[in-house]
């Protein structure tokens, strides 16, 4: 597994962590062990996606760059292998 | 008169289960049994989750859930992903 991919696997892991962790808190909402996870969870997928996207350029449009020059259609295309 | 099964429920439970701000904390004392005290005959119940071990994202990606209590491969050969 190349170095893209094992970045985006690992965005992923968090994402599933975060949304899983969502469904519990949805039914508890006052669970402080949970809500404690879910923070440490969104701060390392925050961190996952800066790391990522500093290397290989954005993975939703938002963090294009707008200084000077778009840089959204420079990387992979949701098609292709190395975007997912 | 009397009361319908849910309203019975509701009363003696002091309606919390319903409030979804309800002071339900998992640390606390008022924490959310499995079943609710009143169980009304000819209802089906989910037992309540409570909070307990959790895996790792890694493993929970694999596995398709976060949480041991809910992992529950059902093929013979597991429910992992691979």
């Amino acid at each position: 597994m190349n170095k893209q991919v094992e970045m985006m696997r690992k965005i992923q892991r968090y994402d599933f962590a975060l949304y899983d962790l969502m469904l519990y808190l949805d039914t508890h909402p006052r669970c402080q062990k949970a809500l404690q996870l879910y923070d440490q969870y969104r701060k390392k997928r925050k961190n996952a996606v800066e790391a990522y996207v500093k290397e290989f350029g954005s993975i939703v449009a938002l963090q294009s760059s707008t200084d000077k020059k778009w840089s959204w259609g420079e990387g992979s295309y949701p098609w292709e292998r190395e975007a997912n | 008169m009397d009361l319908h099964p849910f309203e019975e429920m509701a009363e003696a439970l002091e309606c919390p289960c319903y409030a979804m701000d309800s002071q339900y904390d998992c640390d606390s004392k008022e924490e959310r049994t499995v079943f609710p005290a009143v169980t009304p005959v000819g209802m089906a119940y989910v037992p309540f989750q409570q909070w307990g071990n959790v895996y790792k994202s890694g493993e929970g990606f694999e596995k398709g859930t976060m949480f041991p209590v809910l992992y529950m491969p059902f093929a013979p050969d597991g429910g992992d992903c691979n």
